[in-house]
């Protein structure tokens, strides 16, 4: 007679508990509401009538909405990720700063301190503060080179850190699985197991991309169960053995995650862990190579010019050059250097006792030469000679005492007068200012005597085989005057004779150095060591400032190299035509375009994070008014099954009585 | 299924948008306080780049502004000096016209000195350690003093800067000329038709010469030649003493016994002399011996006299071709005189002036040795000769004025320069504002507009959250 109402007090208390713990529960991370089910007893038949023997609790369920939970899961992936690489990206940014004393204000520094030196060119304090600013330019490029390199030290790191906490957590979801078999095979409770579980994989989610494996189970109540879960994309999976992960450098530089043991990388996307690799392998790696470039462009440009001109003593008596090669007898286009040797043309000037200067052009084939013969092609210059270091793959320039070299592809003295029959001598001088390197030939047209006949036509003929101009060297030509050609350059005539077809020709060098050898081997650059943090201003600068190539002749007030070397800052250095300031700006403009990008992904993902959030709240979360409510109605029933079980004490109390 | 909406979600809900205002807050806090809204790439990235742009932009004008100056007083400098220069060559050729008229030249000498050693001064001055007109040498005193007469007064002054201008950068691609060579400015040539002093006959030649200054020609004499018929011979001093050159005329009459060369005096002879002195016009002479002319002889006998020209002192000596254009050599500086020696007549020497290529100093010199009349001219000549020297010293002053006048321009257009650039960098330090600077009255807006928010967070979730079924337990 009890067993029925003792039933409804049974579950009405199993409901109450429930509801004790969904309240108590109503604020606990990853708590999912928890339903109970209650099953009408299989009625008995008494007296041909069936009755009913009470209620049983089914089973206390939790409240899951797996689509949801899962979308959940990846939410948080992705929103870790993304938040990853904002991080990232936003330190990455604090590089880029433009304030004082960053890289691009040193290079405005730089290139201001120069402009103000044209003002004062011979001026030692004003050249000793342009290679202060240059010092200040390299060690910021250093520097900014070594944080770089300090956020992917961190990053690598972190990776690390991370992956210490990922094999953790797999091995404590592990654990938590096996807890859970054992525990349903004994028909034990596993919601709040469950729940854990839940827990860490949104935690583990956090780090990696984690999904659940889910297979077939013919033979259960449900059609799926839990087999184990998937992460990094499904290509690692964990049930009952945790998996360890670990990170591997990549021969391309690049950080992969292996699983422990195997030789296979697996590609990770999503969580932290795929944020720092994305920053690794991805932004990281594109910023050094950018800002590797761009120092290199920088430098290089600089030192080429630099390079071309001379300090205020004039040409070298010996240089030595300040970068090495990577290998003296391999040919020169598979030999490390700080720049890439290209094709084309150097010119040496020799500038002799007496004054007198030769114009040689050394041609270099990276393909074919060596740095070994290149120099013995720089050696076969009279009263040259070129020197290796076979200790460090250097180059020095040594002349002959009482001769002189420079770069400056300054015109020769004298000219080849080989084709000229006749007695006149002819000059070629001044300093070409041309944009680009040239060759003229000067012809005569017709035969007569220099200042003397009535007509004697020269022709002057470009590398192009434009005629440039036509000259009347005859009658009212004064021998020996200059005629101005244009770009800095005259031509003059000794008194003499001249036969028609007579010609002599000469370079104008407007750029010594087509190849960029003389900045790769480092001969006269303004900076030295290259561009992996190792750059700083030639020694031969700081030892005295007078060597800094501000000129193209050595005149204390000859500003031709100092307006070669400010050129740099307009010209379009970089390959796709950006100049300096260009390539830095869309550096630290792509920084922070991908920063917004980022911010306006995080939020869409914290908007969708917070639209799963109360998904899951509405499903599964636990609302204590709800929950007060029905512990009304639960606390209601029992009291009514206690009313039913004093109705029947009553009755049988009755019963009793009537015995007595 | 049932739907719900939970404390925890209202709680998380408050904390988020909470976080979110407050970020804003600290945000638009930020920008008020430090009236900049753009400090990091990420807060506008094409801004970003302009912003870096223009405040580069500024700096580098802040130092074209500076070069300016500096060019400025360089060019200001020099343009006094030339102006003093100027002054000098007013001066001096009212000394020169002065000495056209008056006999006390050597005081006029003694002045134009004064003024040539004022233009030398003014040639090697300075401006802050920077010699103005020494081109991108700089070296001291560019101008050097390398000959001087046996008074001690200066003779010859030699430029030993460089020829190349020395240019300051004062802007994008843009350079000015601040220190020119002093070459260009003292030592300019603009070379006319060369002028023989001389009675050799000697005219110049067609072609142009390339020597400057002044110089010296030498006529002599090498040998007569006596056309065949009349008897007549040349006497023993013929090949040292006459003074003949080209074609000349003899006269020659047996009959009264009388010669005369050229039309000149009557000269008579008995027959038996071997070496007769001819003279003739001008003071030609030729030697003649008269015991070979045929008897009764009557009539013109043409003699011709070979020589040689030499511009070097006679350190070289060049044959007469009698052209038109004949090229003479210097042998020590290796310039060239061309000449027409059809109509040289007889030996003798030659002032050279190279007229028109007398640097600025040697106008003055020259003007000096003028008044002194050091090459012992005649009256008439030195008329003419002083009439150039007062041409050279108005082209010397013209060609200073237009070195003012290209020093001015530049001056003008560094002034132009200057203001562009100072204009540009107040507009370039506007548009850095713009990029850079907050809108302060919208930042206040919206922080109050924020902070409202804030508020509403605030108070709607505390009143949903105290919103429950527990009052209603009792």
């Amino acid at each position: 007679m009890f067993s029925v109402p003792l039933s409804g007090l049974n579950a009405s208390k199993t409901a109450l508990d429930t509801i004790g713990q969904n309240v108590a529960n109503a604020s606990t991370e990853g708590y999912h509401r928890q339903n109970i089910d209650f099953v009408s007893r299989q009625p008995i038949s008494r007296q041909g009538h069936f009755i009913g023997q009470g209620v049983d609790v089914s089973r206390i369920a939790r409240v899951y909405d797996t689509i949801t939970e899962e979308a959940y899961t990846h939410n948080i992936s992705n929103l870790e990720e993304t938040t990853t690489r904002l991080r990232m990206s936003q330190r990455l940014e604090g590089l880029m700063l433009s304030g004082r004393g960053s890289v691009m204000d040193r290079i405005e520094s730089f290139f201001n301190e120069l402009e103000r030196l044209t003002a004062y060119p011979d001026d030692d304090a004003a050249r000793s503060v342009v290679i202060r600013s240059a010092d200040g330019l390299a060690a910021e490029l250093n520097d900014f080179q070594v944080r770089l390199n300090g956020v992917i030290n961190d990053v690598e790191l972190e990776i690390a850190r991370v992956l210490d906490d990922v094999n953790a957590l797999i091995e404590d979801i592990v654990v938590l699985n096996e807890r859970i078999n054992i525990a349903e095979i004994e028909s034990k409770p596993v919601n709040d197991l469950l729940d854990q579980r839940d827990i860490l994989v949104n935690e583990l989610a956090k780090y990696v991309d984690v999904e659940p494996e889910l297979q077939t189970n013919t033979g259960g109540a449900q059609p799926v169960e839990l087999k184990g879960y998937r992460i990094t994309r499904g290509f690692l999976s964990f049930t009952e053995h945790p998996i360890t992960l670990e990170s591997h450098l990549e021969p391309d530089g690049s950080v992969s995650i292996r699983r422990q043991g195997s030789v296979t990388s697996v590609t990770q996307s999503g969580g932290t862990l795929g944020g720092l690799l994305a920053i690794r392998n991805g932004l990281l790696t594109e910023y050094q190579n950018d800002y590797r470039e761009f120092t290199e462009g920088l430098v290089t440009a600089i030192d080429t010019a630099h390079a071309s001109g001379v300090g205020l003593d004039g040409a070298f008596s010996s240089l030595n050059g300040q970068r090495s090669f990577g290998s003296i007898t391999d040919v020169l286009s598979d030999t490390e250097s700080m720049v890439t040797v290209q094709s084309g043309s150097l010119f040496i000037s020799m500038v002799e006792p007496n004054g007198d200067r030769t114009l040689n052009e050394v041609i270099i084939d990276p393909d074919a030469q060596s740095l070994t013969d290149v120099a013995a092609a720089i050696s076969a210059i009279d009263h040259l000679q070129a020197i290796i270091n076979t200790n460090n793959g250097q180059i020095s320039l040594l002349a002959e005492p009482g001769y002189q070299f420079e770069f400056t592809g300054h015109l020769a003295s004298s000219l080849d007068t080989s084709l000229i029959t006749g007695t006149t001598t002819p000059a070629v001088t001044g300093q070409y200012v041309g944009r680009t390197n040239d060759e003229y030939e000067f012809r005569f047209l017709e035969t007569g005597t220099v200042g003397v006949s009535n007509s004697l036509d020269v022709e002057i003929r470009n590398q192009a085989g434009d005629v440039v101009d036509v000259i009347d060297v005859g009658r009212d030509y004064s021998p020996g005057t200059e005629i101005f050609l244009g770009d800095g350059v005259s031509v003059s005539f000794s008194t003499g004779d001249a036969n028609a077809g007579d010609l002599f020709s000469t370079h104008f060098v407007a750029q010594s150095d087509t190849t960029g050898f003389l900045t790769a081997a480092g001969l006269n650059t303004l900076f030295v060591g290259d561009a992996t943090g190792q750059l700083a201003v030639s020694s031969r600068l700081h030892d005295d400032p007078d060597n800094l190539a501000t000129s193209q002749n050595g005149d204390p007030l000859d500003n031709t190299n100092t307006q070669r070397i400010l050129a740099v800052r307009d010209a379009p250095t970089f390959s796709n035509g950006e100049t300096i300031e260009d390539f830095y700006l869309n550096l630290s403009s792509s920084i922070g375009a991908d920063i917004k990008s980022l911010e306006g992904e995080l939020s869409n993902l914290e908007f969708l994070g917070t639209s799963l959030e109360a998904e899951i709240a509405r499903v599964s979360g636990v609302d204590p008014n709800e929950e007060m409510i029905r512990m009304l109605q639960f606390q209601r029933a029992y009291e009514a099954n206690t009313r039913v079980i004093v109705a029947f004490d009553t009755v049988l109390q009755e019963l009793i009585n009537i015995l007595r | 299924m049932s739907f719900r909406v939970t404390p925890s979600h209202f709680a998380n809900l408050a904390i988020r948008h909470s976080q979110m205002r407050s970020d804003t807050l600290l945000k638009l806090q930020d920008e008020i306080s430090s009236g900049k809204s753009t400090t990091r790439p990420s807060d506008d990235p094409a801004g970003y780049a302009s912003l870096v742009h223009n405040k580069a932009f500024a700096a580098r004008l802040r130092v074209d502004v500076e070069n300016v100056t500096a060019a400025r007083s360089n060019l200001n400098q020099s343009v006094n000096h030339l102006r003093s220069i100027s002054d000098g060559f007013i001066q001096a050729r009212s000394l020169a016209l002065d000495g056209v008229q008056s006999l006390d030249r050597a005081v006029l000498a003694q002045s134009v000195n004064g003024i040539l050693d004022a233009v030398l001064h003014a040639a090697n001055s300075s401006n802050g350690g920077t010699t103005l007109f020494g081109g991108t040498s700089n070296v001291d005193s560019p101008f050097q003093i390398t000959d001087t007469t046996p008074d001690g007064d200066v003779s010859h002054v030699e430029y030993i800067g460089s020829s190349e201008r020395s240019s300051i950068v004062v802007g994008m691609r843009l350079t000015v000329d601040a220190i020119y060579g002093g070459d260009e400015v003292f030592q300019a040539s603009d070379r006319m038709e060369t002028i023989f002093i001389g009675n050799t006959g000697v005219a110049a030649g067609i072609a142009t010469d390339n020597a400057v200054g002044r110089g010296g020609l030498i006529v002599r004499h090498t040998a007569t030649t006596i056309a065949a018929g009349s008897g007549l011979a040349l006497g023993s001093s013929s090949a040292n003493d006459d003074t003949i050159i080209g074609s000349h005329t003899l006269h020659v009459d047996d009959t009264n016994k009388t010669i005369t060369l050229d039309g000149g005096n009557v000269q008579s002879f008995d027959g038996t002399e071997t070496d007769l002195k001819v003279f003739g016009l001008n003071g030609d002479v030729v030697h003649l011996d008269m015991t070979g002319l045929v008897g009764g002889f009557s009539g013109d006998v043409t003699v011709f006299g070979d020589g040689t020209v030499s511009v070097d002192e006679g350190a070289t000596e060049v044959p007469i071709d009698f052209t038109t254009n004949q090229v003479v050599t210097h042998s020590i500086d290796g310039t060239v005189t061309n000449i027409d020696s059809s109509n040289i007549q007889r030996i003798g020497s030659e002032h050279i002036e190279y007229h028109g290529t007398s640097d600025v100093f040697q106008v003055l010199i020259d003007l000096r040795d003028e008044l002194l009349n050091t090459r012992d001219l005649p009256e008439d000549v030195w008329q003419e000769a002083i009439a150039r020297r007062i041409a050279d010293v108005t082209r010397a002053h013209e060609h200073i004025l237009t070195v003012i006048g290209d020093q001015s321009v530049n001056l003008e257009n560094l002034e132009s320069i200057e203001q562009r650039a100072q204009d540009n960098h107040l507009e370039t330090l506007m548009v850095v504002e713009d990029l850079e600077a907050a809108d302060l009255a919208s930042s206040v807006l919206r922080l109050q507009e924020e902070q409202n928010l804030l508020q509403f967070t605030y108070a709607t979730s505390v009143r949903l959250m105290g919103m429950s079924v527990l009052p209603f337990l009792q």
